[in-house]
């Protein structure tokens, strides 16, 4: 049932995170409510989407003329609230999240109507195709390689740490079309589809027994040359354009939270609450939450009125990662020996995934633009630039 | 800037912004550091003339009725400037606790702190580390109309020779404040202490002092909540003036790593000082966000469900003026060991600031009691 007569933005602020908050409830599968350990790929991702689309939660950044629900700042972020409040399985969604965006505001009208339409039906995974294996943080120096040749591009290199490849039937992607002085020009962005003769899939497994991500090779890879998205040589601007509510989102304290839960739960079955040692590690976490939670409070509302800079984002990204770390290693910390146990592990009433938490917050430092280069960005706004 | 001010705050802040860069400086930081009174008496009744000494006494005290967020506007440029008058003990909690009574005793001495410059400090310490007092161990006992009191209070704040003491006691099973004027024989000062912020701390005791019933002034629960809410101000003004001391020494010292050239390039070019100054930024924004929440739960609710949030903040903000404290030292090199160097004004002032009222662990642990205790009430 699609049901677009609504207009959710109508709703004040709290009806509306009653009314998401309800839908979850309703309709949210159990099996799902897994948070932190569990995301969801492929088939699963796509029952997900089409869901939200067919209650009308779809894509809340996207405005209404593409399909979306058109919600403002503060809605947006009230809707990755709820998400992550109710224990929401992680899911992904480069599609809408990151290419739709880019592609409203830099596609042609023909690319457009082929691909946002698809996007939004929840009908198509698209992976992201940035990372090189020498171009990761340092990422504009990529060296995969366009050359023109009649109506194609011709692409030659690999990409790597790609989310979600195996899964992806398309893929948008960076690639050098010309060398320039600056490395941040002669770089140009491209759509893909993924079953172009010449591509490579190796799938790679990560620490915490997924093998999501994989490296992508490229073997004279005729890409059409409408595929191109705006100016040839403009995909370093492309890809940099605003990622609006991403960048809260990226920020907020859900993981944490989760984490802190797992840990008060062991505090718990383990009988660990009267432990001075322990209680001081706790009261520290606890803390901890509380004040990333304030701040996270203060620059989301900030950034409805527009006012967050970039500094402030940098911060609540470094917050939400190794706030994240420190939950799962105090969790680890606690637990003696189950803290070396491969798997699920049963501890009096709880199933524990510890091993998999603690490798899962592993990453949050590196994805997303190192916590190094999130630091260089707030050195950068308080002391200007390295000599 | 996530930070925002409304319109009072934003007039506050300019004028005291102007009045910290005109009428004061940190030579006069240094003087007041070794003055009789920890602070200079004119310049305190400059302030009471500028609405500031009672800026949240309700106007029928005399006072400005501006509320708790202007007062913790005050004591954020009280923190950049390393302002020495009393504002958090006189204006903050004093006020908080005389704008409780409807005594003509509590609204003479408010009136005097708001418009003449009067200055008060309230004494229910008597033991140390404790962060909302248990009903206190002075005694008083009603004798022929008087009241007698017997007791000993420790590390009263902002003390000088002519500050009036709000003193709590135990009278009739019930806990009460009494007002005390400056100088009277009967409170005996014991043990006098220079605190490295420049103020001084007092021991006092009373041997079975005589005073006039008219000066208690706050009976019963009123009482032991005022005398709470007047410490939870003061710990949320603290940990505002902490977050206001850190912007300060944090930009001195960015400053310093900028102009300091050492291998042929500035300090502040090696990496291993922009990430180490990137983290105390976001450890300054975390303690500028905690107290703001904390506030805004104090003013909309009781007092009780953001204990928890007031003690968060002032942990935070008492280890952070720790650290930035630290690192200042650290960045500024040798020159920053030097007592001539202001670093060490800041450092010595952080050091006041993060162990009144309450350190770090201390917050901490209440901070996850009150926590542990909403859970229990909820399941």
């Amino acid at each position: 049932m699609l049901d677009g007569t609504i207009d959710r933005n109508a709703l004040s602020d709290e009806d509306f995170r009653q009314a998401f908050r309800s839908w979850l409830e309703a309709h949210y599968p159990d099996e799902w409510r897994k948070p932190i350990v569990f995301r969801l790929r492929g088939e699963e991702e796509k029952r997900w989407l089409r869901m939200l689309h067919a209650h009308g939660w779809r894509l809340p950044a996207w405005p209404k003329v593409h399909g979306g629900m058109g919600l403002s700042m503060a809605k947006q972020i009230i809707y990755h609230e709820e998400l992550e409040r109710y224990g929401a399985a992680r899911f992904l969604d480069s599609g809408g999240v990151l290419l739709g965006p880019i592609l409203i505001q830099y596609g042609t009208p023909e690319q457009q109507q082929k691909y946002l339409p698809e996007i939004l039906r929840g009908d198509v995974i698209w992976s992201q195709g940035y990372s090189e294996p020498n171009a990761g943080s340092d990422l504009a120096s990529l060296k995969t390689s366009a050359m023109r040749d009649g109506d194609h591009f011709v692409v030659n290199g690999s990409k790597i740490w790609t989310t979600m490849v195996a899964e992806s039937a398309r893929m948008f992607l960076l690639v050098r079309t010309s060398q320039e002085a600056r490395k941040q020009q002669g770089i140009s962005f491209f759509l893909m589809d993924m079953d172009t003769p010449g591509l490579t899939i190796r799938p790679i497994e990560n620490l915490a027994g997924d093998d999501e991500f994989g490296q992508v090779f490229f073997d004279n890879v005729r890409i059409p040359a409408e595929n191109l998205v705006s100016d040839l040589g403009a995909g370093w601007n492309v890809a940099k354009a605003l990622l609006g509510v991403e960048r809260i989102s990226a920020g907020s304290p859900g993981l944490s939270r989760h984490a802190f839960d797992i840990f008060e739960r062991l505090v718990g079955e383990l009988g660990l609450a009267s432990d001075p040692i322990v209680c001081e590690l706790h009261a520290r976490l606890y803390c901890d939450l509380a004040d990333f939670t304030a701040l996270y409070e203060h620059v989301a509302e900030a950034a409805v009125r527009g006012e967050a800079e970039g500094e402030a984002l940098s911060a609540l990204k470094i917050l939400s990662s190794e706030t994240f770390q420190r939950m799962s290693d105090a969790a680890m910390q606690i637990a003696s020996e189950h803290a070396g146990v491969l798997g699920a592990t049963r501890i009096g009433a709880l199933e524990a995934e510890l091993h998999r938490v603690y490798m899962i917050a592993r990453p949050a430092s590196i994805y997303g633009g190192a916590n190094e280069i999130q630091r260089d960005i707030i050195a950068r706004a308080i002391l200007g630039k390295a000599a | 800037m996530w930070r925002r001010d409304d319109d009072i705050q934003t007039m506050l802040r300019e004028s005291a912004e102007n009045f910290a860069t005109m009428a004061h400086d940190l030579q006069r930081v240094r003087r007041c550091r070794v003055s009789a009174e920890g602070h200079e008496p004119a310049v305190w009744t400059e302030m009471a003339a500028l609405g500031w000494t009672g800026a949240m006494l309700p106007e029928q005290f005399g006072g400005a009725g501006l509320g708790l967020a202007p007062a913790l506007t005050l004591a954020e440029i009280w923190g950049r400037h390393l302002v020495s008058e009393p504002l958090i003990a006189s204006s903050v909690m004093a006020a908080t606790v005389l704008s409780q009574s409807s005594s003509d005793r509590a609204l003479a001495l408010a009136a005097a702190i708001a418009e003449g410059g009067a200055t008060a400090s309230l004494a229910y310490q008597e033991e140390l580390g404790v962060l909302y007092p248990s009903p206190p161990k002075t005694i008083a006992t009603r004798e022929a109309g008087a009241v007698v009191l017997s007791g000993r209070k420790i590390f009263v704040p902002c003390w000088s020779a002519n500050t009036h003491l709000l003193v709590t006691a135990r009278l009739d099973d019930q806990t009460v404040v009494i007002a005390i004027d400056p100088q009277v024989a009967e409170a005996h000062v014991g043990e006098s202490r220079r605190m490295t912020d420049g103020s001084i701390s007092v021991d006092l005791e009373f041997r079975s002092a005589a005073i006039s019933a008219d000066d208690v002034i706050l009976m019963g629960g009123a009482a032991s909540q005022a005398v709470d809410l007047a410490i939870a101000r003061g710990m949320l003004a603290l940990s505002a003036q902490m977050e206001g001391l850190c912007v300060a020494l944090l930009k001195m010292t960015g400053d310093y790593v900028l102009q300091r050239v050492q291998f042929g390039q500035p300090l502040g070019s090696f990496q291993s000082i922009r990430h180490s100054l990137a983290n105390l930024y976001v450890q300054v924004e975390l303690a500028g966000a905690a107290w703001r929440s904390a506030a805004s739960a104090l003013e909309d609710g009781p007092l009780d469900e953001a204990r928890g949030a007031i003690s968060s903040a002032k942990a935070r903000a008492s280890d952070t003026a720790l650290a930035v404290a630290k690192a200042a030292i650290q960045y500024h090199g040798a020159f920053g060991y030097t007592e001539e160097a202001d670093v060490g004004l800041y450092v010595n002032c952080a050091l006041r600031l993060a162990s009144w009222l309450g350190n770090a662990p201390a917050h901490r642990a209440l901070a996850l009691r009150q926590h542990q205790q909403r859970q229990a009430s909820h399941a």
